[in-house]
């Protein structure tokens, strides 16, 4: 791990005086605005913080338990970490060779995973930056998920190169399983081919349950003791991008290409509350503080150069969880938006674009005093 | 051949029409008809036994006889003819003049024609032919004589057909709060709006209600649905269907100014030319077609038929003359072998009426020795009011005010250096003897707009493409005593890449207009009041390709069609000062319109009474907005009520099937909850609070 900041960590109490040339001189290349003020100031920040340090798009964005970390990957080959009070990049974790597509982080903060193209799979010393296992699979591992007791890991990966999709365990007390994992999600009964594939997994219900989302707008719900398939439902029309739970984890927000994203329950995954929004969906958060769900999207990649900045609709929209209506939108990206997450205690949220930029919010008065009224 | 014995009386008429019909195959009834073998093919009798028959009998057009006749006697026949044969080839001709002193006799005959083919095409050649003016054949089959024999003598009326409650046409104008309605045709669905002080309601949402398109009638009392099948009319309080049109391919369509008479086209059809289909013009309220016409030529600008203000005349422009068509006969107005006024020169399109009297402005482009010339045609006289000759030109376009007290003919002309440029000829209508004014510019105009119940205009007009400018004129400027065209205000002498206006659109009552461009990447919108020659305000509408004024308005609208751009689809909805109401944004919109509302009937002095009173009454309609706006946050709550009840019924579902799943793996008691899942509304003093201290 490389720490790109002295490690007395600098703390600029009033940056907006400084000139960009001082600015320089104190050597702070990788942060392109920094607006660093402790606690309790937050809700007179408008402007937000931009984390800079990604050169490729964002792939995802994960805050520790507490919130005081923000972990990054993208698709450029390092993945960092962010201090959230400040917009401190604390450092990067190095040693893939292709993309990092997906990332977590133990309960404890001390235990990092993330999964690339580069078909491993690496957990890390969170603190030191160092790899603690090298886990190689046959295809890119698209997602990693950490149970809470931070000993078992589950990947699925790609269904490429004709190789089938695949839910893979692994238990970090045990030299057998580090190997080639254990397929103890047991996909027999309905093989993973390119059309079902999973494109994002999440353990939920304190670890009771763990979800998969697929290619096809399904979710399956298996029970994460035994790894049986407990019920499938196809809730999407099309591909899921994300899935993200609530704090309770009684329920998960979809992110669909099909425009829509859909509050479920983990139990009998049932579509309660259903967004709907001009655009695809790359990635849906729901905040622990207010009843309110983070929309973040944007067209197809592959269509951004050809339209008008404003018709590719880079925002972040703001729903009411209960009422479905959208209740604000936050701009700035300049392509679409990949990722988007809460922090922990619903006071800021960040957001990660196709752009390489990660921004950093912290939610003013106007956030806090709007209220809907019943 | 035997010959068919007619009655002694003759039928003295003026005209034939189907009553004489019936009454001729009576008289045919009585004859006597045998077949025997000495018949000879083709020969023509005549009834005998009247005593005017002793004179000759003379058929005018006979070479069409003699034609037919002469093929026939050639042919053999193969068998011996049944009865059923020699009946059915021959034929009862009607209508046919007796020449005698008196010269007003008609008389009729029966022809055979050997076999039922020929028979069919003598049929068809010559029913309803004009012999001349006043003679016209009617022809009918021998062989159907038993079915008009079968006619009853007495009237029997019709059963009437049961009435249909489709309720008031006009019911939207009775809305108490006087709000205006729009359409929109959106993904396959159309829905009728309430456009309120709070924002669209839904009046009726039907899907598939229209499969091409949808569009009201100019009084807004009927909304047309365009279907592969034909049109169908709704309307009324209940949106029954009030009347359908069937036209396969039905591509276009007008309604006349006052909602009477509808025109469908579909002019890709194959066109018969005894039978044609392209063209339709329909009876509103009974359904029936009127006439049909043939198709258009390949160019042709749409509505083909123009209609006098008042319904009573339909006019259709062609090479050199125009056809005018009375309705309801939908005979054609001139007499005569073209049928049509001819004017030479005159092309498609280059003819208006006025939208107030029946007067029918043309021009005709140079042709020597001639000059061009505009002109005023009154009808039915066909007497030229006023022309004016104009020389150099290359295009002329009318546009009449709306209250036809103006006319003003854009004439584009180009000089010897090749340099466009325009100047317009404004006929004051309404004056004695009608004045002209002329207006020069001398550079392009790229847009000409009246003011509805004004007296002025806005002309968009420039030397390069790269710089317009907009000027405001006026019909009422005095000079010497006398009116004169007279500029009030110029706008804009920038360049065009700032402010890039190509259109100008007037609000409905007058004195105020939208300034809009839209086109390319930068399109914006400008509300201008011309009384007080100011900009209102500007606005910014992205890929905005239409700008709608309501019929009263107050509000404009600009929005996004699918049918031309791909993302965006939407509207916007602004006062008629400007400011920005709402942004909706509607999947595949195609299609918004206002429902026109019907000219108001106040006289001047009601309207300067309703001026005088407007501060009086404002006070009266301001507490009722707020009354609205509060009645509808009632409703809104409720709705969030009934939806948080919802919410919790389902987190108690969820807490169940929780509670269930885990008993049923032997895993009993819940970990414990972090947080509260949602936050109750009475909370929020106390965040409130919570946030000062923090601060």
């Amino acid at each position: 791990m490389n720490w790109d900041l002295p490690s007395t960590g600098v703390v600029f109490k009033s940056v907006r005086k400084l000139n960009p040339v001082q600015f320089f001189n104190l050597n702070v290349l990788d942060l392109f605005v920094l607006i660093t003020l402790g606690r309790g100031f937050f809700d007179k920040r408008v402007k937000p913080i931009l984390l800079h340090s990604h050169t490729r798009p964002l792939t995802q964005l994960k805050f520790n338990k507490e919130g005081d970390l923000l972990f990054s990957s993208g698709k450029d080959i390092s993945w960092h970490v962010w201090r959230t009070s400040n917009g401190e990049k604390l450092g990067s974790y190095d040693g893939h060779s292709g993309s990092v597509w997906c990332v977590d982080i133990s309960a404890d903060t001390t235990l990092a995973v993330s999964g690339s193209g580069d078909t491993t799979c690496k957990v890390w010393d969170t603190e030191k930056g160092t790899i603690i296992h090298n886990l190689t699979a046959s295809t890119p591992v698209r997602t990693v998920n950490f149970k809470n007791d931070k000993h078992i890991i589950t990947i699925t990966t790609d269904a490429t190169m004709g190789k089938p999709c695949e839910i893979l365990t692994y238990d970090l007390r045990d030299e057998n399983s580090l190997k080639d994992g254990i397929k103890f999600f047991r996909t027999d009964s309905q093989p993973l081919n390119s059309n079902n594939k999973v494109t994002a997994a999440i353990y939920v219900a304190y670890d009771d349950l763990y979800l998969t989302s697929h290619l096809n707008g399904e979710v399956t719900q298996w029970r994460a003791a035994t790894g049986e398939k407990l019920r499938s439902s196809c809730v999407h029309t099309n591909q899921i991008n994300s899935i993200q739970k609530s704090t309770d984890e009684d329920f998960i927000v979809t992110a669909s290409k099909d425009t829509t994203a859909k509050l479920l329950d983990v139990w009998l995954l049932e579509v309660v509350k259903e967004y709907k929004t001009p655009q695809a969906v790359n990635s849906a958060s729901l905040s622990s503080l207010e009843d309110h769900v983070l929309l973040g999207g944007g067209q197809d990649s592959h269509e951004v150069t050809t339209t008008d900045t404003r018709s590719g609709k880079f925002v972040c929209r703001f729903y009411h969880k209960i009422y479905e209506s959208e209740i604000g939108r936050v701009k700035g990206h300049f392509g679409p938006v990949n990722t988007v997450a809460f922090h922990p205690d619903g006071r800021s949220f960040a957001s990660g674009g196709e752009d390489g930029l990660i921004r950093y919010h912290y939610f003013d008065d106007s956030y806090f005093n709007f209220k809907f009224s019943y | 051949m035997q010959r068919a014995r007619g009655s002694l009386k003759l039928p003295h008429r003026a005209g034939v029409d189907l009553g004489g019909l019936t009454e001729a195959s009576k008289y045919a009834c009585d004859a006597h008809i045998k077949d025997s073998s000495d018949s000879a093919q083709g020969r023509v009798t005549v009834p005998s036994g009247h005593k005017l028959l002793y004179k000759i009998v003379t058929f005018i057009s006979l070479k069409i006889f003699t034609a037919l006749i002469k093929d026939i006697a050639e042919q053999e026949i193969p068998r011996f003819p049944t009865d059923e044969d020699l009946l059915s080839s021959v034929i009862a001709v009607d209508g046919i003049p007796v020449i005698d002193s008196s010269r007003k006799v008609f008389c009729f005959c029966f022809v055979d024609f050997g076999s039922p083919a020929d028979a069919e095409k003598a049929l068809r050649l010559l029913n309803g032919r004009h012999l001349d003016s006043k003679h016209i054949f009617r022809t009918f089959k021998l062989s159907s004589l038993d079915n008009y024999s079968k006619i009853n003598d007495e009237f029997v009326p019709p059963p009437e057909p049961e009435f249909q409650e489709t309720g008031d046409y006009q019911s939207w104008l009775l809305d108490k709060h006087c709000n205006d309605q729009f359409v929109m045709f959106h993904d396959r669905m159309t829905s009728v709006m309430w456009n309120t002080k709070t924002g669209a309601q839904p009046c009726i949402e039907r899907d598939h209600w229209a499969e091409q398109y949808v569009a009201w009638s100019p009084k807004g009392s009927f909304l047309a649905t365009v279907h592969q099948q034909g049109v169908a009319l709704w309307g009324g309080e209940y949106w029954k269907k009030i009347q359908r049109f069937e036209h396969s391919g039905v591509q276009l369509l007008d309604f006349s100014p006052c909602e009477k008479y509808i025109v469908t086209c579909n002019n890709e059809i194959v066109d018969d030319r005894d039978n044609p289909r392209a063209i339709i013009i329909w009876d509103i309220r009974t359904g029936a077609k009127l006439r049909c016409f043939q198709k258009a030529g390949k160019e042709f600008s749409w509505p083909v038929f123009k209609w006098s203000h008042d319904d009573k005349y339909v006019a259709r422009p062609g090479d050199d003359y125009i056809a005018i068509y009375e309705t309801p006969s939908m005979k054609t107005l001139v007499k005569g072998e073209k049928k049509t006024i001819l004017v030479e020169g005159l092309r498609d399109a280059s003819f208006s009426w006025s939208p107030t009297v029946r007067h029918l402005a043309f021009w005709v482009p140079e042709k020597d020795p001639h000059p061009a010339r505009v002109a005023l045609l009154e009808i039915p006289s066909k007497q030229i009011v006023r022309s004016k000759n104009l020389f150099n030109i290359e295009h002329a376009t009318m546009h009449w005010h709306e209250n036809g007290y103006y006319l003003c003919v854009k004439v584009d002309s180009k000089s010897k250096k090749g340099k466009e440029f325009s100047s317009f000829e404004i006929f004051r209508v309404k004056e004695k003897s009608i004045p002209v004014d002329t207006l020069e510019t001398n550079e392009p105009v790229y847009a000409f707009s009246w003011e509805p119940n004004g007296h002025r205009f806005v002309v968009i007009h420039g030397h390069q493409k790269n710089s317009l400018n907009v000027t405001v004129y006026t019909m009422k400027g005095r000079q010497s005593g006398i009116d004169q065209v007279t500029r009030l205000f110029i706008i804009y002498e920038v360049l065009i890449e700032l402010r890039p206006f190509r259109t100008v659109v007037w609000s409905p009552k007058g004195s105020r207009f939208v300034l809009a461009n839209l086109y390319g990447a930068n399109r914006s919108l400008e509300f201008w009041d011309a009384d007080s020659a100011t900009r209102l305000n500007q606005g910014e509408h992205y890929l905005a390709s239409r700008v709608e004024w309501d019929p009263t308005g107050r509000y404009v609208a600009t929005y996004v069609s699918a049918w031309s751009e791909p993302t965006e689809h939407g509207y916007y909805l602004w006062t008629s000062q400007g400011r920005l109401l709402h942004r909706v944004p509607v999947p595949k919109l195609c299609q918004f319109a206002w429902r026109p509302r019907p000219k108001d009937d106040l006289s001047p002095e009601e309207l300067k009474l309703v001026e005088k009173k407007a501060r009086e009454w404002a006070s009266r309609f301001d507490k009722e907005d707020r009354e609205i706006e509060g009645k509808v946050t009632e409703n809104e709550r409720k709705w969030r009520r009934a939806q948080l009840a919802q919410w919790r019924t389902a987190l108690a579902k969820v807490e169940a099937a929780k509670t269930a799943l885990r008993e049923s793996w032997g895993r009993v008691e819940p970990p414990p909850q972090v947080t509260q899942d949602w936050i109750e509304i009475e909370d929020e003093d106390e965040e409130l609070l919570e946030r000062k201290v923090f601060a």
